[in-house]
This record gives structure tokens, C-alpha cells and sequence, in this order.
């Protein structure tokens, strides 16, 4: 059998964001972030914990909410 | 035949006339509550919210016989919504544009339904935007994607326990994209579970991972 080893570099882009801050780019949110090959760090900025909870609290929707 | 003997072979199909009436009634009420697999919108079908004085859909009642295929807008909106008592969709679901002109959606599709285990398969097209689709879904742990996820808004964060072949099923499933910035949220405990080969699947598709 005819064996043939392939190399393969993967490139990452990773931000993590600092203690007690999340990442954002207004529309996800986490704590660390892989970019996409279009996307880029300027898109993120990290907002905190606090104003993340206040984030999440007004997003869930009303019990029944017809879009 | 002699009368102890029909009493007999009456007894002995007692059982089979009993399964067939259920059966019959199984038939019958899903046949309608479905029409017949031709039932176009499943807005709120099988939701538990109080609001509107629902309450009872669990695994035991809920055994639908034909996949939920949907398209366009909404018809998919808030279906298994705080369906805490479900814990397995058992059929297919899927949602597609309607036409060339309606795209189709998933909101708040799963929202609250933190009994939900297994979401068989969900089949959508580039199209179906999601809004609140897997918010509250802590119980999630297989997932299985078909179709193409086009859209952001993808986020099951809060389904921590989602195996590594759901995640690779959602991996495998965005579009590759030319152009522009597209997140999938998975949360941290998820991005732990896959390798960075695994985890460059998404973003050498232009997807950014949350």
C-alpha cells in the first residue's frame, strides 16, 4: 500500500476576553471567540459580566410571543 | 362452535381488539391534528405555555406520526416552547424558504423546553434565520443537523451536554461562505469539546465560533 503523510498547519484566530468581561460584536457573545476567515477583531469589543446578565434578561421572549 | 369456545377465542383476542381500537384512535387523532402530513403551520402545536391554558403535552401523549416539514415564515415559531415534559422530537423537523420569496425561520422554535434530549434530525435551508431557537435547552445532548445553517443567530450555548457528533453535525452543516462576517454560538463548554482541526471546519467556512 502506497503510504503518503500529509502536513497540515491550521491557523486559528482566537480572542479571549478579559476577567469579568464578554466578547461581543452586537449580534453573539462569549467568553472566547474563533474567527471566521472574513472576520475580524476589530468587529469585537468586551462589554461585562454585568452588562451581559442585563443583556440576556431582555432577550427572553414573552411566554407565548407570537413573532 | 360451542359457546365456551367462542368465549374462549373472544378471550384470547381481547388483547388484539384493544390494541387495534388504540390503534385506531392513535390514527385517527393524529391523522387530524396533522392533516394527514400535509399540516402547514406548527406555530405554538405542542407548546406548554401557561397563556394560553395549555398543559399536558409529555412523552407519552406526544408520539406524532408524521415528520413536522414546514416552510416560510413563523410556522415553525415557539412549537416546542416551554415543552418542558417532551424529551424527544421523535420525528423529523425541518424548515425551508417558501418559494423564492419567503424565507424561512426558527423563533424561539425549542425555547425553554429544558426536557428535550433529542432533537432527531432538523433539516434546514440556507435561508431559515433563528432567534431564541435553543434558549433554555439544558437537557439537549444530540442534536442531529441536516440541510445547510446559512443565517446567524445559531446558539446553543446553554445545551451544554450536546455530544461531540451534534456538534460536529452543526459544524458540518454551515454554508461555506465568500463574503461577510457569521457567527454560530456554541459557549464555551461545547468549544472545549472539539479540536482546533474540528473547530477550523466552521471558520475556514467563514464562520466565526462563540
Amino acid at each position: 500500500m502506497d503510504f503518503s503523510m500529509t502536513e497540515t498547519t491550521i491557523t486559528l484566530r482566537k480572542l479571549t476576553a478579559s476577567e469579568g468581561y464578554v466578547l461581543t460584536n452586537c449580534e453573539a457573545y462569549g467568553k472566547e471567540i474563533y474567527l471566521g476567515i472574513y472576520d475580524s477583531a476589530e468587529n469585537w469589543h468586551e462589554i461585562t459580566d454585568a452588562e451581559y446578565a442585563q443583556i440576556l434578561a431582555a432577550q427572553v421572549p414573552e411566554e407565548g410571543a407570537m413573532q | 362452535m360451542t359457546v365456551a369456545e367462542k368465549l374462549t377465542a373472544i378471550a384470547e383476542n381481547e388483547q388484539k381488539v384493544f390494541d387495534a381500537g388504540k390503534k385506531a384512535e392513535y390514527d385517527r387523532f393524529w391523522d387530524a391534528f396533522q392533516n394527514n402530513g400535509n399540516r402547514l403551520n406548527y406555530n405554538s402545536a405542542f407548546c406548554l405555555g401557561t397563556a394560553w391554558g395549555q398543559g399536558g403535552w409529555d412523552d407519552t401523549i406526544y408520539n406524532p406520526k408524521y415528520p413536522i416539514t414546514v416552510t416560510g415564515q413563523n410556522n415553525l415559531s415557539n412549537t416546542f416552547y416551554y415543552a418542558e415534559k417532551i424529551s424527544d422530537t421523535k420525528v423529523e423537523v425541518s424548515v425551508a424558504k417558501l418559494g423564492t420569496a419567503q424565507n424561512g425561520n426558527m423563533v424561539s422554535t425549542f425555547f425553554g423546553a429544558k426536557g428535550i434530549v433529542t432533537i432527531r434530525k432538523l433539516t434546514v435551508d440556507e435561508s431559515v434565520s433563528f432567534s431564541n431557537t435553543f434558549g433554555g435547552c439544558i437537557a439537549l445532548e444530540n442534536l442531529t443537523m441536516g440541510g445547510t445553517i446559512g443565517q446567524n443567530g445559531f446558539n446553543v450555548s446553554e445545551s451544554t451536554k450536546l455530544t461531540h457528533d451534534s456538534l460536529m453535525s452543526i459544524l458540518n452543516a454551515l454554508e461555506a461562505k465568500t463574503e461577510g462576517t457569521w457567527t454560530v454560538t456554541l459557549g464555551t463548554e461545547n468549544l472545549a469539546k472539539l479540536t482546533d482541526a474540528e473547530k477550523a471546519i466552521a471558520t475556514e467556512k467563514g464562520w466565526t465560533l462563540a
